[in-house]
Formats: structure tokens, sequence, C-alpha cells
């Protein structure tokens, strides 16, 4: 019978993964990414050389507010390059594969992962959460790799700042690395944030370069052609 | 440490990101009254509580939330201290969507290693198949749930008895 068990939840933790998740984004319609694409009109407006925010905004919830970090920014650069849709859909693939791979990531048993990818399939706030296009599986990929590493401050601080860059609230681990004394993944956390903060300004000018050199060759093998 | 690096952050940014991002945020929080903010603040008003109320809600779960980030720091082990400081990042936070909720799989992952099965409930109570039956007070309850589990598992393994109830007797 724990045999039987054991060889039937992988299957069932697939079949209730890929319905929750596919039921979610088939019945979306309209509302498919509808938090991501907040993302990449910032990622569009700092690359057209706009802010990254817009302030006409007066409450939380409604469409295309953006209200991350700056330092979350590089991260979207590049949808911002991709139409809405393919950056959407580019998104959702990322999303699924990030918390799939933080699965992979927890230092727990293996039936205890297939357990956990079963109960997403089934979770409301998961299969909410990637048909939004929110950031929630990229923090959770972020949290996991972090809990694998405890002992490793490289791992912990590189990871503790993505979490950091993307959102405030999840900067918290940092703050419980200073306080359980782990120094060096504190340092390491803060010099990646730095570097992060530096690519805000770096990057506007970078990706606006790569955007002209694109145009620039397809004008260029169209005029070939 | 921390405050000189973000200055240092800002210095690098450039003041006008960081000033747009902080006006952006003065301008729309309004979180006790948000709708569909699932904080326990948030919750207690949409159930009828006065806001001024509801804040001093939200109030006292934020201390106890801190209260017991920091008493895991000290009595837990260090995994159970870093999984309750992974669902405080989401409770002290003024705005909590119910998506957020999809984090709490890390500690349900905790539990069940430590053989809390009970603990796959936490998912389940906001199934998808429950939508519109699960109410938005479950959010902040299972949120509350998983955090002093958490804590209490993690003190528990620290401890050289084994018995949770023997732990917590003393």
């Amino acid at each position: 019978m724990m045999q039987l068990a054991r060889t039937a939840l992988p299957v069932l933790a697939l079949l209730s993964f890929v319905s929750g998740t596919g039921a979610a984004v088939a019945a979306a319609g309209d509302t498919l990414g509808f938090d991501f694409l907040a993302y990449h009109q910032a990622a569009v407006r700092l690359l057209d050389g706009q802010p990254l925010y817009d302030m006409s905004f007066a409450a939380t919830g409604g469409f295309g507010l953006f209200y991350y970090p700056p330092t979350f920014a590089p991260m979207l650069l590049p949808f911002g390059l991709l139409s809405a849709a393919t950056a959407t859909w580019t998104w959702l693939v990322v999303s699924v594969a990030a918390f799939l791979v933080g699965v992979a990531a927890l230092p727990v048993s293996r039936s205890v992962r297939w357990w956990i990818v079963l109960l997403a399939g089934l979770s409301f706030p998961f299969v909410y959460a990637v048909k939004l296009g929110q950031v929630g599986p990229v923090l959770f990929l972020a949290f996991a790799i972090a809990w694998r590493t405890l002992d490793r401050p490289t791992g912990l601080g590189l990871t503790g700042a993505v979490g950091a860059a993307i959102k405030l609230q999840p900067g918290l681990v940092l703050v419980w690395a200073l306080l359980t004394r782990r120094w060096t993944a504190v340092v390491v956390g803060a010099v990646a944030l730095l570097v992060a903060a530096d690519r805000v300004r770096r990057d506007r000018e970078g990706a606006r370069a790569v955007v002209a050199a694109v145009t620039a060759t397809l004008s260029r093998l169209l005029h070939l052609s | 440490a921390l405050l000189g690096l973000a200055a240092l952050a800002t210095i690098l940014v450039g003041p006008s990101a960081w000033t747009d991002f902080l006006t952006l945020l003065r301008t729309v929080s309004e979180p006790i009254t948000t709708e569909h903010n699932f904080t326990p603040g948030a919750v207690a008003y949409q159930l009828g509580v006065p806001a001024a109320t509801a804040s001093l809600v939200q109030l006292v779960s934020t201390v106890g939330v801190i209260g017991i980030f920091l008493a895991a720091i000290r009595l837990a082990t260090g995994e159970a201290s870093y999984l309750v400081t992974v669902v405080a990042s989401q409770l002290v936070s003024p705005i909590v969507w119910d998506h957020y909720a999809m984090l709490l799989l890390l500690p349900v992952a905790y539990l069940l290693s430590a053989g809390r099965w009970w603990a796959v409930a936490v998912p389940l109570v906001t199934a998808w198949p429950l939508v519109g039956v699960t109410p938005p007070v479950v959010y902040p309850i299972v949120f509350w749930v998983t955090l002093v589990a958490t804590f209490m598992v993690g003190r528990a393994a620290r401890d050289p008895r084994t018995n949770l109830s023997e732990v917590y007797a003393s």
C-alpha cells in the first residue's frame, strides 16, 4: 500500500500542478498577466527614456500600477524589448520554471517536494499568482535557495539581495542574517544590492543602445532584401 | 550598517527614482481600507470593525510578528527562524494580497518534513475549488498559524526534550 502511494504521488502531483495552473491560465482571458503588464509597461517606459514610475495612480489594485523598488528594473528590462503578449508568455514560463526549480532546491525529502508540487496545483494563491504574472514564484525560488544555503554566506547573501531588490519585504532576510551574525551574507547581500542599484543607472543607457543597434540592423536587413 | 548602505544605494541610483517610489507608496497607501487586502487589520475592517480599531488590530499583529521573529532567532533552530522570517516578511507588509500566501508553501514543506502532516491543510483551506467558500479571514489566520507553528516546531527541535507538550508545559 505504501509502495503504491509512493509511486502514485509524483503522478498525482504532476496532474494537480498541470491541471491547476493550466486551468487558471486557460480561464484567465483578458486578466492573463494582469500584474506583469505593469512591470512590462515600466520596462518600456524606461527604455523609452521616460520615468520608471507612473505617478498618476492614487490607489492600489488598478491596472498598470508599478510600485516595486527601482532595483527590480534591471531584471525587467529584457522583457521591455518584447511585445506585451510575447513578454507575458515568456514571464509565465519563467515563473513556472522558477517555482519548480525552487521546489527542487528545497532541503527536504523527495516525497515532501512532490507534496509541495501537488499542493501548489490546488493552491489558489499559487495558480492566481501565476495567472497574474506576479513575482511570487520568483521570490519562492530566491527564498528556497536561501533556505538551502543558510550556512553558505554567498548563496544566502545573493538570494537575500535578489529578494530585496524585487520587493522591500524580503529584505527582512538580510536583517535576519544580520541579527544571526551571518556577517559575510550581509556584506554579499549589501554589495549585490548596490550593484543592482548601480545597474538601474547604467541599464537605461545600455538597453537603449541595444534597442538602437537591433533596430538599425533590422532596418539595414530590410533595405538589403 | 544597513542604513549606511541604503544611503549609498540612493546616491548610486540617483534620487529621482527613489523619491518617485516613496511618493507613489505614500500616495497609494490606505492599507486598512484597501479592497482585497488580507492583513489582519484590513480583514477586521471588512468585517465591520471601525477603521481606527482595525488599525490597532494591524499594529498589534505587526508587533506580535516582530516579537515572534525575534524570539525565533533566539529560541528556534536556524532553519525555523529563517522560515519564520519568510512568513514575517509578508505579514508585516501593510498590503497582503491573497496570492502572497503561495510563499507559505515553504514553511509547509518544513512542517511536513518535521512530520506535521496537518500542515497540508494550510494550502488546502485556500484551494481554488474553495474560492467563494473560503472567507477572507482565513488568510490572516493561515499566515499566523504557519508562523506560530514554524516557531514552535523550530523551538522544540532545538530543545533536548522531544515532546512538544513537555517543552511548552515548562
